[in-house]
């Protein structure tokens, strides 16, 4: 089994049992920005965690989702990982937390047309900017700021800018923003 | 701007028009293709340099090669803190 087909088979389970979920990570820094390789899907849900662990019990071979639950320290998230038999590829299923940005980014969440009768949600642009900006204060990853560029300047012209500017203020990421609008202007 | 600039700034606004000429779709489902796409190399020079190897040992090999990846970016990362 394919990583997109793994992906779309836990989403079609979290679509059926009506979970919210928005898949967050590098598929959707892909949707706005430039393409790039990924060995894992980040999958955000709302829901109780006996529930998400009932639904991974369900999960058939090739998928395995690991029994342990894991604590995030980094986001202070609660987190399954879901490995394919024969690939090097992982779902990875985070708990929704309290933390208001991150509610603020779950609650926008935008439905994406993947094919005929295939949706899946994902955050906004902006949001996605900034969740970027916020990693790049804490953990100062270079991909992070490379791909926080990468959508700005894809989407140049289409983006919210108060709503980046306020959110990056709350986190603490205002010195990343303005590196990162240097860096990705024209 | 050096020549070497000038090509890098050129290629990068190549990207960002090509990537705009992509649907939202194909590049939620872009990123697994490559990286199955870059996996395939590297299992086949897994297999060239350990003839030995079957398809469970390439794999335990590809993975130890991604962990390696990933702990040398968590420690840029760090160094840059």
């Amino acid at each position: 089994m394919k990583g997109n087909e793994a992906l779309l088979s836990v989403l079609g389970s979290l679509e059926r049992l009506e979970v919210p979920y928005m898949v967050t990570g590098s598929y959707a820094t892909n949707v706005y920005g430039l393409p790039r390789s990924t060995k894992d899907a980040d999958v955000i849900v709302e829901a109780p965690a006996e529930s998400v662990s009932a639904m991974l019990d369900q999960l058939e071979s090739p998928l395995r989702a690991d029994p342990q639950m894991l604590f995030e320290t980094m986001t202070s998230s609660r987190r399954w990982i879901i490995g394919v038999d024969g690939s090097p590829f992982v779902i990875e299923v985070f708990l929704l937390n309290n933390h208001a940005f991150d509610r603020s980014r779950f609650d926008r969440r935008m439905r994406l047309v993947l094919m005929e009768g295939v949706e899946a949600s994902v955050p906004t642009a902006e949001d996605v900017i900034v969740q970027k900006l916020r990693w790049v204060a804490r953990a100062r990853r270079d991909k992070d700021m490379t791909d926080a560029c990468n959508v700005m300047m894809v989407q140049a012209g289409k983006l919210d800018w108060a709503y980046i500017e306020h959110w990056c203020g709350e986190l603490g990421a205002e010195a990343e923003l303005a590196e990162a609008r240097e860096l990705a202007a024209d | 701007m050096d020549e070497i600039a000038e090509l890098v700034a050129r290629i990068d606004r190549e990207k960002v028009g090509r990537a705009r000429t992509m649907s939202a779709a194909e590049k939620f489902l872009a990123g697994a293709e490559l990286f199955e796409e870059a996996c395939a190399v590297t299992m086949q020079a897994i297999r060239n340099e350990h003839p030995g190897f079957g398809e469970e040992e390439a794999l335990v090999e590809l993975k130890r090669r991604l962990a390696l990846g990933a702990r040398l970016e968590e420690r840029l990362g760090m160094a840059r803190r």
